[in-house]
């Protein structure tokens, strides 16, 4: 009965509602666009290949990231190893494909941790306006006035550093940029057609909102989330540069680097390779950010 | 008439979100393991001898419901009484206030850098668009916002300071006892911290230019037979500029919260620098106050350029 009045009232709106078949369908004829804008295609290689790097470090590190021999010390690059030695005789190259593993891995999941609270919570002010969007947009202003590492520090501080922390730290900073992504489409959305003929026909507000509106402003979304998992990477080997992000002996590229400035006299390569690693992964996602922005919401794009 | 009305309603809406910063780093310093009264009395002397310390807890009010506690902390925090630094046993508010100057400085020379640089190329982008000095300008933007700026200041360092020794390292002198003396300390930090922005800034330049040419005052002006230099020098850019000074503005953020990283990298003794060795040192109070006061800061710069934009572009809509 219910399905029936759905699709009685689709069809007395002429719209079209939201299906993954569509969604794949739109993604397959746009396949060629994205091959063609070359940058965008440079970035999904780089960020498979940083993906691929971080998944096989098992196999492919070859020495123990965490091994030290303080008689191979210090040691340029060479064919045993690749980027040579840092100053407790550790292979880099181990450490910095290792490294690849948890940069990925914290910025993925700080920006999960960011759509899961955020987006819900900017969908619902944005859904029902009034008190409860002032309410709550007025607490994502409050975290929006920190800068995005100040806040962060504030949670390591408070929570200690960990892995665990690091990125519930970096998470944190993203929940209202999130909330603002999804209030603002939410908004946007909530006055087309098919949501006032599902409310015509009696369905549940929560149920409009997460399985009509939500899914059609998926494409924002995704935009948003590669953008945002590069700067949750750089904040990643920040925290980590600062001696309170991820903590040694653990290989993040961030606190490579930190170890690395005691040498940066003497043995300046130390210093260049993991910043070339974090450069190169947030490069990545950069491009592939700018390339989905311009496939999937032409309206952002820039020209 | 109307702006002034704005402009207070703007005030009035960020009065709660002051709060509830004040709250979010009240808590923070309850919610940390352990004894709050151990963190908040570790600066004052005598804090080890039991009577001290329950006269001392009386005195800051912590034998009291937490609510009240956050009354008095705000009363006195009102007042710029935040407590004392366990370690140099000084005032927290004085410390940060005798290091705010050089943050800063070293933030807004950051910006000025970053603008000389962004706004030529974002220019020149958009009207050579899909030529050379498009790509050129895009693909500097693009590292901008990629490289990592504390490696890039690492890096900085290696070159200039330490292969071609130009200039020094690291270290600091203060540009009211010596403003060009001053310079040869600022010019690395400030190149660092500023590339970020800059390629944030040559986007948006970029796009807002663009966006004013494809306009039709624009076609007007070419087709009354303004030259091209005209158009774009006289008519376009002013327009454009508004947009991207606005968000320049906004992005001060960034800047300031940019610094935290590049003031550890050259040994600059900001606030940033301060914040992150009182994390290391769990100096707690120093942490909750100088969070509390850059938060505020940058909200109320926020607030002066919505203020500009708002006075600048009468088109905006207030709401």
């Amino acid at each position: 009965m219910k399905a029936n009045n759905t699709a009685l009232a689709e069809e007395m709106a002429g719209i079209k509602k939201f299906s993954w078949a569509k969604v794949i369908k739109r993604f397959q004829d746009r396949l060629g666009e994205f091959i063609k804008n070359r940058l965008a295609f440079l970035g999904l290689i780089i960020v498979l290949l940083v993906l691929v790097v971080a998944s096989l470090a098992p196999w492919i590190e070859i020495h123990d990231p965490l091994q030290q021999r303080i008689s191979s010390r210090l040691q340029t690059p060479n064919w045993e190893h690749f980027f040579g030695t840092d100053h407790l005789g550790r292979d880099v190259w181990a450490r910095i494909v290792h490294g690849a593993r948890i940069a990925l891995m914290v910025g993925i999941i700080a920006v999960g941790i960011g759509i899961v609270f955020g987006v819900p919570l900017g969908a619902i002010a944005g859904y029902y306006r009034g008190r409860i969007d002032e309410v709550i947009m007025r607490f994502m202003d409050a975290f929006l006035a920190f800068p995005p590492i100040l806040l962060a520090l504030a949670v390591v501080a408070m929570l200690g550093s960990s892995l665990g922390n690091t990125m519930i730290a970096i998470g944190v900073v993203y929940i209202p940029r999130f909330a603002r992504v999804a209030r603002g489409s939410v908004l946007a959305e909530r006055e087309k057609e098919y949501v006032e003929a599902s409310k015509m026909v009696g369905e549940a507000n929560l149920s409009i909102l997460f399985r009509q509106i939500l899914p059609n402003t998926l494409s924002p979304m995704i935009v948003q989330a590669t953008v945002f998992i590069a700067y949750a990477i750089l904040t990643e080997a920040a925290l980590s540069f600062l001696g309170l992000g991820i903590q040694p002996p653990n290989p993040s590229w961030g606190s490579m680097l930190n170890e690395a400035r005691m040498f940066i006299e003497s043995d300046p390569y130390l210093a260049i390779v993991p910043g070339l690693a974090i450069s190169f992964t947030v490069l990545g996602f950069n491009l592939l950010g700018d390339g989905l922005r311009d496939i999937l919401d032409p309206r952002l794009a820039e020209r | 008439m109307n702006i002034l009305i704005y402009m207070l309603k703007r005030i009035v809406y960020n009065i709660p979100v002051v709060l509830l910063l004040t709250i979010f780093v009240f808590a923070m310093v309850r919610f940390l393991p352990g004894d709050p009264a151990d963190i908040l009395l570790s600066g004052e002397g005598g804090a080890e001898d039991p009577v001290v310390r329950a006269q001392l807890m009386k005195e800051l009010g912590l034998d009291k419901p937490i609510p009240i506690q956050y009354g008095l902390w705000l009363w006195r925090a009102l007042h710029g009484n935040f407590g004392k630094s366990i370690y140099s046993e000084e005032e927290v508010f004085k410390l940060i206030l005798d290091r705010f100057p050089a943050t800063l400085y070293l933030a807004i020379f950051a910006m000025i850098v970053a603008i000389v640089v962004a706004l030529p190329a974002g220019i020149i982008s958009a009207v050579k668009r899909q030529k050379p000095a498009d790509y050129g300008a895009m693909m500097f933007a693009l590292l901008g916002i990629s490289l990592p700026e504390f490696w890039f200041g690492i890096m900085l360092i290696i070159f200039f300071a330490l292969w071609l020794q130009w200039l020094p390292s690291m270290g600091y002198l203060s540009p009211f006892q010596d403003f060009f003396g001053s310079f040869k300390f600022l010019i690395l930090p400030a190149i660092a911290l500023g590339l970020r922005f800059a390629g944030v800034l040559t986007r948006m330049t970029r796009s807002s230019m663009l966006d004013e040419l494809g306009q039709d005052y624009v076609r007007t002006a070419r087709s009354k037979g303004l030259s091209e230099k005209t158009v774009i020098w006289v008519h376009t850019l002013k327009n454009a500029l508004i947009p991207t000074v606005t968000i320049a503005g906004l992005q001060f953020g960034t800047i300031l919260g940019g610094t935290v990283v590049i003031e550890m990298v050259f040994s600059w003794p900001g606030v940033g620098q301060l914040i992150v060795n009182a994390i290391l040192t769990r100096d707690y109070l120093v942490v909750q106050a100088a969070v509390l006061l850059l938060a505020i800061f940058f909200l109320i710069v926020n607030l002066i350029v919505d203020f500009i934009y708002t006075i600048l572009n009468p088109r905006i809509e207030l709401t």
